[in-house]
């Protein structure tokens, strides 16, 4: 009989995370400071607290679960307002590597030994010390790096070369259906949809994959079997 | 739901259970009893939440980033301690926190120890390839198929391992690659270009001294 009940019981755990993580908030995925990684695992925690024992009952689970939330919320809203409660719930960044130079009190500060720095740099993707002129310890636990001016790439600024920013892509067409919300978000209608993807020598929306909006290229497609033929089709505004 | 009223003593704290108006005894409240209220959990949550809050800001930034492997055994397991006493209505609220602190102690010396000796206390990483050549020997003493190391490769962004210069496995589980120079962008010092003005100080004779980044410290 306990292993029917157990098995009911997790039933109503995924039930319940499934609701605890359709309202997860975002920063506590990013972990920014202490209280979203606190927030994060103890969520884990509570949602198997019910599978632990039979005697421990769902709504007060429930209850934790939603207070804690509550909590969150209220601590993230407070940091918003108020500086220094933020200041003293997140912590701040602060230079381990500042001008060049390793600074040995922010290492001991971040309780980061060199070889852990060495470790963090690398990860950053710096693989030298000497390439680096700031490297901050983050309120996520990560190091960033800024390296200095010689090792950073070369831009199209830098060579004075003009380029044209592109805005981020929008779904027009998944899984053969039209997604008429997203063509109103960019004040277009079918008949263009229809007229790109002539352009783009793509079929009908119904045997496409995926079609993507991407600026001024090409919108970009993909065919639900086999493979597209490249896009060579001049692009029109 | 159906009332029930009942008089009864426990040590010198009386008390008295009725629907929506039942009195807790402190007792209770730091040591649990077998049948709590339900807000009675609101208010665990809450201690057991800022207390963990709290200690977590004691184990410093590293905790957060989880930098090594008794970061992340302690946040796994004081959380999961933390969580299960906040739902268990005769678990001690007292012993959750005692635990709580001793634990995240326990963790602040272990990161105290690792900036004394790190080789003592945290793994080394494994350089899996070194100037350009795989290191075989490695990847079996790092457990991990070629398949599962081209994984990591292409994830760094290097599609070819004959791209990568070095990769070393880091002790928390990341690979960092390092590409060949004919594989990697363009540098501002390959162009031939100066150096970047960041700001400036103004020298006690009036003097403006710019700053450019990778300046000396001390000028």
């Amino acid at each position: 009989m306990e292993p029917v009940l157990f098995a009911l019981r997790t039933l109503g755990v995924g039930l319940m995370i499934y609701l605890m993580s359709r309202y997860l908030p975002r920063r506590a995925g990013s972990g920014l400071a202490a209280y979203d990684f606190v927030f994060f695992w103890m969520m884990g925690g509570l949602a198997v607290a019910p599978l632990y024992f039979l005697k421990i009952r769902f709504i007060d689970t429930i209850t934790a679960v939603t207070t804690i939330y509550i909590c969150h919320y209220a601590l993230s809203g407070l940091a918003l307002v108020n500086r220094r409660w933020a200041d003293w719930l997140s912590g701040a960044a602060f230079p381990v590597i500042e001008r060049g130079t390793i600074r040995k009190e922010s290492m001991e500060r971040a309780l980061l030994p060199i070889d852990m720095l060495l470790s963090e740099l690398r990860i950053a993707g710096a693989g030298r010390v000497s390439e680096v002129e700031t490297a901050l310890m983050e309120t996520t636990g990560h190091v960033s790096i800024a390296k200095k001016a010689d090792h950073l790439p070369v831009t199209a600024g830098d060579i004075q070369k003009g380029g044209t920013d592109q805005p981020l892509p929008v779904v027009v067409v998944a899984d053969g259906n039209v997604l008429r919300q997203n063509l109103d978000k960019l004040g277009v209608n079918e008949d263009w949809l229809k007229d790109r993807l002539q352009q783009a020598r793509a079929p009908e929306p119904a045997a496409i994959y995926a079609a993507i909006w991407e600026g001024s290229e090409p919108i970009y497609w993909a065919p639900k079997t086999g493979f597209a033929p490249p896009t060579w089709a001049p692009t029109m505004h | 739901m159906t009332s029930s009223a009942f008089l009864g003593q426990e040590g010198d704290c009386a008390y008295v259970h009725q629907v929506g108006a039942r009195r807790m005894t402190w007792r209770e409240f730091l040591f649990g009893a077998e049948h709590l209220p339900f807000w009675f959990f609101a208010l665990r949550a809450i201690v057991l939440y800022l207390a963990l809050v709290a200690a977590t800001r004691w184990m410093g930034h590293r905790q957060v980033g989880i930098l090594s492997g008794h970061n992340y055994l302690v946040a796994a397991g004081i959380v999961s301690v933390a969580a299960l006493r906040t739902v268990h209505a005769d678990s001690s609220l007292l012993s959750g926190l005692t635990i709580v602190l001793v634990y995240a102690g326990v963790n602040v010396l272990l990161s105290r120890l690792d900036l004394r000796w790190p080789r003592l206390i945290d793994r080394q990483p494994i350089s899996l390839v070194v100037s350009g050549q795989l290191q075989p020997a490695n990847l079996r003493k790092a457990r991990i198929t070629i398949e599962e190391f081209l994984t990591l490769l292409r994830l760094g962004g290097c599609l070819k391992l004959s791209e990568a210069w070095s990769a070393v496995l880091e002790p928390k589980g990341k690979l960092s690659i390092i590409k060949k120079s004919v594989a990697s962008p363009i540098t501002r010092k390959d162009f031939g270009l100066g150096p970047i003005p960041v700001g400036g100080a103004v020298e006690p004779d009036g003097t403006l001294t710019v700053v450019h980044q990778g300046d000396a410290m001390g000028g």
